[in-house]
């Protein structure tokens, strides 16, 4: 089993070498993009059966004695989320690559973006993977460096300007968490993170909560946590419809990821919750409100996404195994909701030519697929039963008022809250652009004309043809997010199961027999 | 361990220069600011290796006696990785100038107006484009910075190579 | 923990330079002025590098340095040497106030970190294992391409983000129109069709046919594209003597360093430099003579070559990227030693000269060709 840990990483990396070697081959490079990611996502699910039904399983590359050389470790945690993402990336890829068929590689130019997308999977899954706080800042980079790459694809004014915000935000991010990391040699003479999580405890507290603060900044930025997550809905929306879904659904979440790990082992003995109850409340009330003020829907989606960060971040806040269980469903669910809302608003755009929702009308009669697919993510991600976005919130909700603080009922009160705003806001994007009739007058409501300063209103682009493999791809994901409400009851035991497991003292784990050499 | 406060100050000041210049609007001040910090941390991880020792090669002399090459690796990943972002930031401040440039030549009514509204509206990252406020010479004797972005869309980039002659395939 | 006022008094006579030179590099107002003062910066770190113990970051932070500048000097060649009034400087006071808080934060937390070790750092094992496990006495090399080898995979990729980042950015000539002509070309621009060698004629140089095929190979091409006052034949024909020697120390860099200070990416930055040096001295032309093949295909190899090591010996159901060890006395050569790391480290060693010809190929020459196409700059290319 442990042969299959190292794949997960190498994999996308030959495939991307290759893809590099044959960069004028377009049906090739479409075909080892496929290929790898689905060998990722069957390896992933293997390891997700394999570790749920025993113990984690680690890898010391290079056969070195641990704590000394690299580790690489999956517990359920790690295996489910390589699962998700993989399968994300995968239904992403098939989307852009019926997009780049049908536009002529404008957007995506295929020699550029399927090396990078591969080394993008590759950071993404080094950082789920890595037992090491040094690997794992290698992951971020990886992956960051690929998001500069994509999210300037095309390099057209627009981009670069929106490009260059989210380039400086996250290079400031990466400088913070290099210097945490010395800083936490400098403690503790180890990178390892079982190790820092064994030899922290021996820390006085503050210098604990020195190193604490500086690795949550750190990742609080790349996970858009309040008051460093105004970047996010400036930097997103102009990206290719593809690069948005996978970065809105994924690249917060590897911070998020790290902010779990933070937590929940690396410092289980220095507690900042009440900090940070008060960020994730900031996070949602303030994120929502900002999707309230939007008229354009890639805007919208960006808000809403800031804002549920915060939910994730209440549950890690919370810090019992209840709520971390809660916390790790949750997030599971906002990578596939989100993406799938994404990829539904790239699917508005080319049939209507705009995705403001001032502009937007008459998708219901024009383009009834399409209504499906936005209409049932949306109620999703606004929080309606029995979708997988009640359950997430309901069980965060339960976890918060089995601790019954006046500061917790507070946070349940603030995430009923967003759950509604968020509701309305992606109904009035409902009602507004698939059901006002086409010739229902040229005067704007003045229930909305509110929105018209907002940013992007007046937004335009041409009408494209969607061709059927867009259309399958994001047909695919809300299938996805169904079964994420369907099977919640054994997803949600796993979770529950990783909660639990998070929260139990690390030990230095040591290296299979076999992998020794 | 020891540490050296003069090592601590000179870092504590790159971080200074580094944050402040960063936070400027210009790309290039960006730059610097980013090479700065690299230096910065760097600094910080050659001040946790504590009391300098003879260098790490087997054999030299007895290992207590060596710096420590832990963070001595983590180091040399950084400045890779430092040096790999700041050429990409280097690209990226040429086609912001590019396009900032090309903005003033040629532009059509709906995208000026567009641009007036965005520019209004958020206060983002400025490029390049000062040349109006300044001497537009650069420190390079005989290079014009005239606008140069402009290529004729007509001609494809195989067909520039074959104007170019034989000796443009000889760019491989 | 010990709080020393220094430990070496280098670091005495380079914490005035460093310092001065990090407050003057902010606020210079024009660019290569700040550029060159950042330098500084970086040669002191060489410095202190060079006396703490660390000859191979000493090596590779003076090639990157030289490398960088020459990246910034191609940039700029193109842009307002002066950095503008308008753009700048927006709360300048808020901004010193958060930057000297950051500043003395940083300092605090390096002290108080530093000043609670708990226990010996994990690196007291490592002398034993980089011999016994890693068979190399170079700690770090070993450290780089063994024992940390997964980061330096990881760091490959960011060095072929950068490469393909900075040739997406630069080969873009126009807002998207001109995308779909020119999306080939980052990777694989001109693809050589004729191969044939250029040869010294009567008239100048030309390629070789049937009848010219007993004249000697050309040898300085820039003759034909360069305009003859903008050429320095003293240049040229050095930096064509030194070309392969310097490749030879590139690779001696490499492969030494296992044992000694080097490695993949020393060598590979030290034979970059070496294009650098043809670039300049001949032009785009000059550079595409030089340049042993295309640049993705490079960082493809590389790549490829560096995951390979990674994999195979999974399939000898050992650990990834674990080395094996061979030696064997040669008749004549002697005794050989080889470690299979040395594979993944010629893989940094591909990786580094294929972003270094990107950035050259995309800064250098495309800038060139696009500065050209307009009529204007006088590099001097006819």
């Amino acid at each position: 089993m442990s042969a299959l840990v190292p794949l997960i990483v190498t994999l996308p990396l030959l495939g991307a070498g290759i893809a590099l070697i044959f960069g004028r081959r377009r049906r090739m490079q479409v075909a080892i993009s496929i290929v790898t990611l689905t060998l990722v996502f069957v390896i992933a699910s293997v390891l997700l059966v394999t570790v749920d039904g025993g113990s984690p399983i680690a890898v010391s590359v290079g056969g070195w004695p641990i704590p000394f050389g690299i580790v690489l470790y999956v517990d359920r945690l790690a295996a489910l989320l390589v699962a998700v993402s993989s399968l994300v990336l995968l239904a992403v890829l098939l989307f852009s690559v019926g997009q780049g068929a049908a536009d002529g590689d404008h957007d995506t130019p295929v020699s550029i973006f399927h090396p990078t997308y591969l080394i993008l999977a590759t950071g993404i899954f080094t950082a789920f993977i890595a037992g090491d706080l040094f690997n794992l800042y290698v992951g971020f980079e990886i992956l960051l460096v690929a998001s500069y790459v994509l999210i300037t694809l095309g390099s057209t004014e627009s981009r670069i300007r929106a490009g260059v915000i989210y380039i400086v935000v996250s290079l400031v991010s990466s400088i913070l968490f290099l210097a945490a990391i010395a800083a936490i040699y400098g403690a503790l003479g180890t990178v390892n993170m079982a190790h820092i999580a064994e030899r922290m405890v021996e820390l006085p507290q503050e210098t604990q909560l020195v190193l604490h603060l500086l690795l949550v900044i750190a990742f609080g930025i790349k996970a858009a946590m309040f008051p460093v997550s105004f970047w996010l809905p400036d930097s997103y929306p102009t990206a290719p419809a593809p690069v948005t879904a996978v970065f809105a659904g994924l690249l917060t979440k590897v911070g998020v990821y790290a902010l779990i790990r933070t937590e929940t082992q690396l410092f289980a003995d220095n507690d900042i919750n009440l900090v940070l109850m008060i960020v994730a409340l900031a996070t949602m009330i303030v994120g929502i409100l900002g999707a309230v003020a939007q008229a354009e829907m890639k805007r919208i989606l960006s808000f809403t996404l800031v804002s549920h960060v915060g939910y994730m971040i209440f549950g890690l806040a919370i810090g019992t195994p209840a709520a971390i269980g809660a916390t790790i469903y949750y997030t599971v669910h906002h990578i596939i909701v989100q993406t799938t809302l994404f990829l539904a608003v790239g699917l508005i755009e080319r049939r209507a030519g705009s995705t403001s929702i001032l502009r937007v009308r008459g998708l219901m009669r024009a383009a009834p697929i399409i209504a499906v697919l936005y209409f049932i993510p949306a109620i999703n991600l606004g929080g309606l039963p029995p979708f997988s976005g009640f359950i997430g919130k309901y069980a965060l909700f339960d976890a918060a008022a089995s601790v019954g603080t006046p500061i917790m009922i507070v946070l349940i009160v603030g995430g009923i809250v967003t759950s509604l705003l968020t509701l309305y806001a992606l109904m009035r994007a409902w009602a507004l652009s698939f059901w006002r009739e086409d010739d229902e007058g040229a005067e704007p409501d003045v229930r909305i004309s509110y929105l018209d300063s907002a940013p992007a209103a007046g937004e335009q682009s041409e009408r494209r043809v969607i061709p059927r493999i867009m259309t399958t791809a994001t047909a695919g994901m809300v299938g996805a997010t169904l079964l994420l409400t369907v099977a919640a009851g054994p997803l949600y035991a796993v979770c529950d199961r990783i909660g639990a497991a998070l929260l139990e003292p690390v030990l230095l784990v040591h290296v299979d027999e076999e992998a020794t050499p | 361990m020891n540490i050296s406060l003069v090592l601590v100050v000179i870092m504590a000041v790159l971080f200074a220069c580094g944050v402040y210049s960063m936070l400027e609007r210009s790309l290039t001040r960006v730059l610097i600011g980013f090479l700065l910090l690299g230096n910065a941390t760097n600094l910080l991880l050659l001040i946790v290796i504590g009391a300098p020792g003879i260098a790490p090669f087997v054999g030299d002399g007895d290992p207590s006696e060596m710096s420590d090459p832990v963070p001595m690796a983590l180091t040399l990943t950084a400045i890779v990785i430092t040096f790999a972002v700041s050429a990409f930031l280097l690209a990226l401040i040429y086609r912001s100038w590019q396009l900032g440039q090309a903005d003033t030549v040629q532009d059509d009514h709906e995208d000026v107006a567009l641009r007036e509204r965005t520019v209004e509206d958020d206060e983002v990252m400025d490029d390049e484009d000062d040349t109006e406020h300044d001497d537009a010479t650069t420190d390079f004797v005989g290079t014009a910075t005239a606008p140069i972005t402009i290529v004729r869309p007509e001609r494809s980039a195989e067909a520039d190579a074959d104007a170019d002659g034989d000796a443009d395939g000889g760019e491989r | 923990m010990r709080l020393d006022g220094w430990q070496d008094p280098v670091q005495l006579v380079v914490a005035p330079i460093m310092i001065l030179a990090g407050v003057l590099a902010v606020r210079a107002r024009k660019r290569y002025t700040a550029v060159v003062l950042v330098s500084v910066t970086g040669i002191g770190m060489v410095t202190l590098f060079a006396f703490s113990g660390a000859p191979d970051l000493a090596l590779t932070q003076i090639l990157v340095e030289t490398v960088t500048l020459v990246a910034f000097t191609l940039v700029l060649r193109r842009l307002p040497s002066r950095l503008g009034d308008h753009n700048a400087s927006v709360w300048p006071v808020a901004r010193a106030v958060l930057a000297i808080a950051v500043g003395i934060t940083m300092a605090i937390v390096v002290i108080v970190a530093t000043g609670s070790r708990v226990a010996d750092p994990i690196s007291v094992e490592w002398p034993k294992l980089a011999y016994e496990i890693g068979h190399g006495t170079n700690i770090v090399n070993v450290a780089l391409v063994d024992l940390r080898g997964w980061d330096t995979m990881g760091e490959l990729s960011v060095l072929i983000l950068a490469a393909t980042g900075v040739a997406s950015l630069v080969f873009v000539t126009d807002r998207t129109d001109l995308l779909s002509q020119t999306r080939a070309v980052p990777r694989s621009s001109g693809r050589r069709t004729d191969r044939r060698p250029l040869v010294e004629t009567t008239d100048g140089i030309s390629l070789e046919t049937e009848h010219n095929r007993d004249s000697h190979r050309a040898w300085l091409i820039s003759s034909l594209r360069v305009r003859p006052e903008n050429r320095s034949i003293m240049l040229e024909v050095i930096v064509r003597i030194l070309f392969h020697t310097i490749i030879v120390v590139s690779l001696y860099v490499l492969l030494a360093g296992h044992n000694l200070p080097g490695g993949g990416f020393a060598g590979g930055l030290i034979a970059g430099m070496a294009l650098v040096m043809r670039y300049v001295a001949g032009g785009r032309h000059e550079l595409g003579a030089a340049a042993p093949t295309d640049a993705g295909t490079l960082l493809g190899a590389g790549m490829t070559l560096a995951v390979a090591c990674a994999i195979v010996p999974l399939f000898f159901g050992q650990a990834p990227l674990t080395s094996t060890y061979w030696d064997a006395v040669l008749p004549l050569v002697g005794h050989i030693e080889f470690v299979s790391s040395t594979i993944f480290d010629i893989g940094v060693y591909l990786v580094v000269i294929g972003l270094v010809l990107d950035v050259l190929r995309s800064l250098g020459a495309e800038v060139d060709r696009q500065a050209k196409s307009l009529g204007v700059g006088a590099e001097g290319t006819r």
